[in-house]
């Protein structure tokens, strides 16, 4: 996947006709390249256009300019019926699990939904596809009739993991995936994504706002600040020798899981 | 020295299907003034119900004290009428939660809301209140406090609001402040600045901290002494220091491991499993199902007491023959 040149800006004050009035642009001539079975960390604060860009990616919102190449077509280009088959192979999972899925679905319904939809299999078929993929998230036929309210947030992040694995997708833009759970929670969480990634070789879009997570996932970051990629590299060189000072504010910000007082001695 | 809150065997219980759940079980911990405690555990843990029963907050959430003490600086709060309470919150005590924009009035002005404390405790002016407002805005370094002190909270970012929170909580002097989550809604950069926050008043005005996390590596950050809680008990006490170089409960040393550590390799350790639910509590050891070093016949039979191990104290059967792993200081 590659992204060229992408803008996007919101209009924030209109006059009374409607005319714009004022402007804010949430992402500034974004580049950046993803290959297959790789992980690529937009890392920034609130506000820095990270979520927009993942948004843009999956044509979740249309950009002002720029082109997004999926396996050599530009996204942007295709006609309705063309997006649906390559939105296929391009996934999302979102912060908050609990508002990603409707509560009034049982957990088995909600992960053969996008197989009834995408694909013409018989009920068996599909029912069989769905209990493997909750099994290999590391769940099993006890939560097929839960419903969402009934399960902890990191149980449901896996249960949205599955639901994206449903289309095989080559591509998952993840926004924020962990931060909702508990630090136990998210280390489980992570492992699972990084072991899928080693066997089906998809590519990540990892979207977070804290530097210290993308060790165990990512192999390249993109710090983002005002809208603007403006450090890339590996989270190691990142960690070590940040040339942006905004980079270095962002690994200053990772609390040391040390007590103060050890960490004041030499 | 004199401790500033003891609380003994508190134990908290919600309604359930079948009679009361308890979901905090025969917790006890002290603080001494100026002293500060991380409560760290998972959700479900109970560790969020323990820090607002001691201000009797959990009633109005249907949560009923079954037994147990709190007593705050000679007083005991538990049984406490609510008229009583009133006057303790806000003033003695005070407390900052995890959504710090809805813990906001959004119809008044932050100025308002803090002034509001300030009326209602210390019985101050109008004037008086408002000045005191903005002098705490400036406390907790809000650049142009006069001006912000009109601001309504939808006009402030989640930073911004959770200093507003902590400016009410200790617009009084409390001598107690009960931290829950306050940083875990917001970016890991704005966390960093409320924590630096924290640990400056904490020296400056010498207000004992109860800091509530799921995250060791964020108390680490502000704490003296810890608290570790399992489905709805401490398992393990001590200080910072040791608990973070050698756990002596499994469960802890599963928490540490969980914490990212950059430049530590790739894969994080994990706790496999999730905290029991209250009400299916499992036989003996709350933990044993989830815990690699459960042994047959001893920890799912026996339930662990909270015994001294060396400096610390720790619920599990094996805690003295264990040797767990902790976080290797950088050298």
């Amino acid at each position: 996947m590659e992204a060229r040149g992408l803008v996007k800006s919101f209009v924030t004050e209109r006059s009374l006709f409607g005319r714009v009035q004022r402007r804010f642009t949430a992402v500034h001539d974004v580049d950046f390249d993803l290959e297959r079975g790789e992980t690529l960390a937009l890392v920034g604060e609130s506000g820095a256009g990270k979520s927009t860009t993942g948004r843009l990616v999956l044509r979740l919102i249309e950009p002002d300019a720029g082109a997004v190449l999926f396996e050599g077509r530009d996204v942007l280009l295709l006609d309705k019926h063309d997006l649906r088959r390559a939105r296929q192979h391009m996934q999302m999972i979102f912060q908050d699990p609990h508002s990603s899925l409707d509560p009034r679905i049982p957990i088995a319904e909600a992960v053969m939904e996008p197989l009834k939809v995408h694909f013409d299999l018989d009920h068996r078929e599909r029912f069989r596809k769905m209990a493997t993929l909750l099994d290999r998230v590391g769940l099993g036929s006890n939560v097929f009739d839960r419903y969402p309210s009934e399960l902890s947030g990191g149980q449901l992040q896996r249960i949205a993991i599955a639901r994206a694995l449903t289309m095989e997708p080559k591509l998952i833009v993840c926004d924020e995936p962990v931060a909702a759970l508990d630090v136990s929670v998210r280390a489980q969480v992570l492992n699972l994504m990084h072991e899928l990634q080693q066997e089906r070789d998809i590519a990540y879009l990892f979207i977070t706002h804290d530097l210290a997570l993308v060790e165990v996932l990512a192999d390249r970051v993109a710090v983002m600040k005002d809208g603007r990629i403006v450090e890339t590299g590996t989270p190691a060189q990142l960690y070590r020798s940040p040339t942006e000072e905004y980079t270095r504010a962002l690994v200053d910000a990772i609390p040391v899981p040390q007590p103060r007082s050890v960490r004041a001695a030499p | 020295m004199t401790e500033l809150l003891e609380v003994a065997g508190l134990t908290v219980a919600f309604p359930g299907d079948r009679g009361w759940n308890p979901v905090v079980q025969d917790v006890s911990f002290e603080v001494s003034a100026g002293g500060t405690l991380g409560i760290v555990g998972e959700s479900g843990s109970g560790k969020t119900v323990t820090a607002l029963s001691l201000l009797g907050l959990t009633t109005s959430m249907g949560a009923k004290i079954m037994s147990g003490s709190v007593v705050l600086d000679g007083q005991e709060l538990v049984g406490m009428s609510e008229r009583r309470l009133n006057r303790i919150r806000g003033n003695a005590a005070g407390v900052i939660f995890q959504q710090p924009i809805r813990s906001l009035d959004p119809a008044f002005t932050v100025g308002d809301q803090i002034a509001e404390v300030v009326r209602r405790h210390r019985g101050a002016s109008r004037r008086e209140a408002w000045d005191r407002a903005v002098e705490m805005l400036d406390r907790v370094h809000i650049p142009e406090p006069a001006r912000r002190a009109k601001a309504y909270p939808h006009q402030l970012s989640g930073g911004m609001c959770q200093r507003v929170m902590i400016s009410i909580a200790l617009a009084c002097e409390p001598q107690l402040l009960i931290a829950d989550e306050p940083t875990t809604a917001l970016d890991v950069t704005v966390q960093s600045r409320i924590l630096s926050l924290l640990r400056e008043l904490q020296d400056e005005l010498g207000i004992a901290i109860i800091f509530v996390s799921h995250d060791l590596g964020v108390i680490a950050d502000v704490c003296q002494t810890v608290a570790v809680m399992y489905a709805g008990e401490i398992v393990e006490r001590g200080t910072i220091e040791d608990i973070f170089a050698h756990p002596t409960h499994p469960y802890t040393e599963g928490l540490l491991g969980a914490i990212p550590n950059p430049g530590q390799g790739r894969l994080l350790r994990s706790i496999p499993g999730n905290v029991p639910h209250p009400g299916h509590m499992p036989t003996g050891c709350h933990f044993h199902p989830r815990c690699p070093y459960a042994v047959e016949g001893r920890c799912d039979t026996e339930h662990p007491q909270l015994d001294p191990v060396g400096t610390q104290r720790a619920r599990c059967v094996r805690a003295a023959e264990l040797s767990l792993t902790g976080v290797v200081a950088p050298c």
